[in-house]
């Protein structure tokens, strides 16, 4: 019985949605509600958030009393590698530097591939990295660290 | 006359060498991208419009709109060639395209596809030219009130034509506008949401949010799907000319199709998709012999093609004279808009002339560049599709990370990026589209900053958006839109037109 809720689409969209309205509700809170002819900083996102938590609760509704819409299943390890993959790059951009952040970039993100072997993703993040920095840095003069703060000793 | 003067005056921005060469690059990457599966205009135009930053206002429109419109014709060549529609606007040429092309009629439906997409653009350039200062005149009547209502029209419009659930697509909405005021209030300075990041005080950055959830998002659903290797049909080239008689047969359909697509461009919400599935259901009603559909009929491929560039052009107009976008491609337009310091609405016609009519001539000239590209250079495309997708995706990231990070030379953006890859994901996964959200956030600020004036004016009174006669149409009009949409009956029908390709 919980499991066919939990896996209802509408129903989990509704759960997600209503606890982002429940947290700008309480964060707006703290801000300057003001009058309805003078609006402060707080009362618009008060008013989203409470149209927000509405559709959300309609939703929940929709989820319980509709017809079953089950979730697809979550592609956990494409995103990983794919979202791992682009978050590293932020890490390590200012300390690495391009020619280190896009190669562990790519060598994540092949992962994400069944068909890409790690040999080939090693040449790919090769090419990529330089074929970046002089694109980017060299031909569109873009301020972007080639080498980062860690290698510059 | 007033037009002439005002496509004079395009001709000669968009004539220049320099911008007649952005065209170039929009049209070719517009074809590119509409040929490569797995890419569409949204990812690249988001994706763009960092490197687009340096450049000059006009030119930076004029190539994105490029790639845009671009890939409208390159999403029809894979469709006919391969079966595999480069673009969502490009499913319903796929039906009776590829029909044709295992006929052995490839040629004649490339051709067909060219031509009614040209005769479209020209078509839609000249009624952009002439109805877009009326509009831009009418809304310069148009008061804090009247734009409120407007938006909200032009938000809920944008849903009740699309496909999926009108509730979940209201909520994006919400959402979108929730992120839209992240950062400071524009009435006391007060950091809101910010979370104590100081880079959000500006906001959430559209194009960090765009290729999240367009790039990345995209990326990822599509290595959950299998690579898929098809087969092209070759076209050689002499093939590629119609007769007289396939003129006369395809002539109605398009004629039939740009009018379809001009109209449906033009509301928000329309656009490219809707024209094209509209088109290929008219045709069918139409049509002496309706059987003919999904066995390689002409009229298949011409309407819903001219159909379809009509719209995309078309749907320039809400955003370039009122300001309001009405799908997502001129939300990012927008967005490249308010980059280079042009705030869009009624007076972008008057305050930058050479802009507006420059970016229409533009389109025109872009759709003549788009007939070679796409006709005699079929073949380069086709072998372009040999690309394997494994070393086409990390290229893509590596590109949207760069991109997004060079917008403010922060890390940060790259981080918002990667939350909304995983945001939009896991909502496409739960029925939340992105579009919606992406169209909040970019009308969200103005929203706001429209509601408080209103009610300013008012002195408090909600009643205001009522009272005044322009606003309480809009909003009658998005009530109608709703009750429609809603509709049990007119639901099953609008299910069954999308169903249909």
């Amino acid at each position: 019985m919980i499991a066919r809720y939990l896996g209802d689409r509408s129903i989990l969209l509704g759960i997600i949605l209503l606890a982002i309205a429940a947290a700008v509700l309480i964060i707006a809170s703290d801000y300057a509600l003001g009058t309805t002819r003078r609006m402060g900083p707080g009362y618009f996102p008060m008013v989203l958030a409470v149209l927000l938590a509405g559709f959300a609760l309609a939703l929940i509704a929709r989820g319980i009393f509709g017809d079953h819409d089950p979730v697809d299943a979550f592609a956990a390890l494409p995103a990983v590698y794919i979202l791992g993959g682009a978050a590293s790059f932020g890490l390590l951009l200012r300390g690495g530097g391009l020619l280190v952040a896009i190669p562990v970039m790519v060598v994540v993100v092949g992962f994400a591939s069944r068909q890409l072997s790690f040999v080939a993703s090693l040449m790919l993040a090769v090419v990529l990295a330089i074929g970046s920095v002089v694109v980017f840095v060299t031909l569109l003069g873009q301020p972007i660290p080639v080498v980062g703060d860690w290698l510059r000793g | 006359m007033d037009l002439l003067s005002n496509l004079s005056v395009g001709l000669s921005t968009a004539i220049s060498l320099q911008n007649l060469g952005y065209c170039l690059v929009g049209c070719i990457l517009g074809t590119l991208i509409g040929i490569l599966p797995g890419l569409g205009p949204a990812a690249t135009i988001s994706m763009l419009l960092p490197v687009t930053f340096g450049l000059d206002p006009t030119g930076s429109l004029i190539m994105l709109a490029g790639i845009f419109y671009g890939a409208q014709y390159g999403g029809s060549t894979t469709a006919i060639l391969i079966n595999l529609p480069g673009e969502s606007s490009s499913v319903t040429t796929a039906i009776d395209g590829h029909e044709m092309a295992l006929q052995g009629k490839a040629g004649l439906a490339l051709s067909t596809a060219a031509l009614g997409s040209f005769f479209a653009g020209t078509v839609a350039t000249l009624i952009i030219a002439a109805f877009a200062p009326l509009l831009a005149n009418a809304a310069l009547q148009f008061g804090a009130v009247e734009y409120f209502s407007l938006m909200i029209l032009g938000l809920i419009a944008s849903v009740a034509l699309a496909r999926g659930s009108l509730m979940n697509a209201l909520a994006m909405i919400v959402l979108g506008v929730i992120i839209g005021i992240v950062g400071s209030d524009p009435g006391t300075g007060r950091l809101r949401l910010t979370f104590g990041i100081p880079e959000l005080a500006d906001g959430v950055n559209i194009v960090s949010v765009a290729m999240g959830m367009f790039g990345l998002g995209e990326i990822i659903y599509n290595l959950a799907e299998q690579e898929k290797k098809r087969t092209a049909i070759k076209a050689p080239f002499r093939s590629l000319l119609p007769s007289f008689a396939d003129i006369k047969a395809m002539s109605p359909a398009i004629l039939r199709g740009t009018a379809l697509g001009s109209v449906l461009g033009i509301l928000p919400g329309g656009g490219a998709m809707l024209s094209s599935f509209a088109s290929y259901a008219l045709e069918k009603k139409v049509a002496r012999d309706p059987a003919r559909f999904g066995h390689g009929a002409i009229e298949g491929v011409a309407g819903p093609e001219a159909a379809n560039n009509a719209g995309a052009q078309t749907s320039f107009i809400p955003m370039l004279t009122l300001g309001i976008p009405s799908n997502v491609i001129m939300a990012l337009m927008a967005g490249a808009m308010i980059m280079h310091g042009i705030q869009p609405g009624p007076n972008v016609i008057h305050d930058q002339p050479e802009l507006f009519w420059g970016l229409i001539v533009s389109m025109w000239i872009g759709n003549l560049m788009l007939v070679i590209l796409n006709l005699p250079m079929v073949g380069i495309w086709v072998k372009l599709l040999g690309v394997p997708y494994r070393l086409l995706y990390p290229s893509i990231m590596v590109f949207c990370c760069i991109g997004v990070f060079t917008l403010n030379n922060s890390v940060v953006d790259v981080y918002v990026m990667v939350l909304f890859g995983l945001v939009g994901y896991i909502f496409r996964l739960l029925g939340g589209e992105p579009a919606p959200l992406l169209l909040g956030l970019v009308l969200g600020p103005m929203m706001e900053e429209y509601l408080r004036r209103s009610l300013q004016l008012s002195r408090g009174d909600p009643l205001v958006f009522v009272q005044h006669p322009i606003s309480a149409v809009l909003l009658a009009v998005a009530a109608v839109l709703i009750v429609i949409a809603v509709l049990p009956s007119i639901r099953r029908k609008r299910d069954e037109a999308l169903q249909e390709a």
